[in-house]
């Protein structure tokens, strides 16, 4: 971490009550405390919405790295009077489907929007859904739904994002991005009401186990 | 019929507005769309909530990983050329190939194997002067022949006109 002077100090401060399109404005400006300040409150977000992709978490960290980079190059054509998460959120969900596409090239695909999640095999996407049970975290969950899916619902319900937002983000239509929504939830319901085997599994066993010590 | 009370029910999660009558009327029936409507709810409340505590989290190399690279944007606000290639290695090939292609046709059309060299352009002017000159050279055995044939004619003129002591005016 570099020192700050005591002048880039306050900048951050004040920085620190603007809203997004202000500190967007600034960092159009030219100030780098302010982009700093988008960096810091935006970073985590992008890092959770960008992680319905496989790869490791550090593939992830350069993906956001990646966003956050092309985000500085073309702040000046950021329009201060939208909401600057919309555009972000733009950036990196371009980003996000073009890495794919280059990691991932499957020239005969029926599915437009991929399969249920690329990275793991069903076993791994079996073991991932049942720490997701333990531990709670419904996003867990959800990282087993299709990246879109994933993102529709990160959008909506981490961001509280307007489906019209939504809808420029993700370049779709807004019925498509409701008609998406509606999917994800169907599918995520079913995820959280239907036990896996492995959960009916562990119930047989211990089951079993009870009418042995009886 | 019920996924078309699901879809109106998933409508009205995203509008905030509340179920038609006949969505209402139809979930007082119907045990599973009664569930998707609770889940539903349940599930954008699990969902916001739990985002939350995903975002308390803290990441910390994060923000300083992102800073770097943005320090090392600053410092070199447009890439090279050369940097740009090595960063699209297609297009570097593609101009690779390009530079050979040309190099290769250059070299083709300055260098024919099977063609004489061309004279320098400095010297075209000397083909006009060998022209003329070949030219009076070829010229020359007529106006030669023609100067014989004046001489030889005169001096028979002469020899007749002394001979017979002829002249113009006495034959006239």
């Amino acid at each position: 971490m570099r020192n700050l002077n005591k002048a880039e100090t306050e900048v951050i401060k004040a920085a620190t009550d603007a809203t997004d399109e202000d500190l967007a404005a600034r960092a159009a400006a030219g100030s780098r405390p302010a982009f700093e300040e988008l960096v810091s409150r935006y970073g985590l977000r992008l890092f959770h919405f960008l992680r319905s992709h496989s790869g490791s978490d550090e593939d992830v960290e350069d993906l956001v790295q990646e966003t956050f980079l092309k985000a500085y190059r073309n702040i000046g054509r950021f329009d201060p009077q939208r909401r600057f998460s919309t555009w972000l959120y733009t950036v990196a969900f371009r980003l996000s489907i073009s890495r794919l596409r280059l990691k991932e090239p499957k020239p005969l695909q029926l599915d437009s929007e991929g399969p249920e999640h690329p990275s793991p095999g069903p076993q791994e996407a079996l073991i991932r859904k049942e720490e997701a049970l333990k531990a709670g975290n419904i996003w867990l969950l959800a990282r087993t739904l299709k990246p879109r899916e994933y993102k529709v619902l990160w959008l909506r319900y981490a961001e509280e994002m307007p489906i019209r937002d939504i809808a420029r983000a993700m370049r779709k239509s807004q019925a498509g991005v409701r008609v998406l929504l509606h999917r994800s939830r169907l599918k995520l319901g079913k995820k959280l009401r239907v036990p896996s085997p492995a959960t009916g599994l562990a119930e047989a066993a211990a089951a079993e186990q009870r009418l042995f010590i009886l | 019929m019920c996924f078309v009370h699901r879809w109106n029910i998933s409508r009205a999660l995203d509008s905030g507005k509340s179920l038609g009558n006949l969505t209402k009327r139809h979930l007082v029936r119907c045990e599973n769309c009664r569930d998707f409507s609770q889940l539903g709810e349940e599930m954008g409340r699990r969902l916001t909530e739990d985002a939350a505590s995903l975002l308390s989290d803290v990441r910390p190399g994060l923000g300083e990983k992102v800073r770097r690279v943005v320090d090392e944007q600053e410092r070199a606000p447009s890439l090279s050329f050369s940097k740009r290639l090595q960063m699209r290695p297609v297009l570097a090939g593609a101009v690779a190939l390009a530079v050979v292609g040309v190099s290769l046709i250059w070299l083709a059309r300055s260098r024919p194997a099977s063609m004489p060299q061309l004279d320098p352009i400095f010297k075209l002017k000397a083909p006009t002067t060998y022209l003329e000159s070949a030219l009076q050279r070829a010229e020359s055995p007529y106006q030669e022949e023609i100067l014989e044939l004046k001489k030889t004619l005169k001096s028979t003129a002469d020899y007749l006109a002394a001979r017979f002591d002829i002249g113009l005016r006495t034959n006239n």
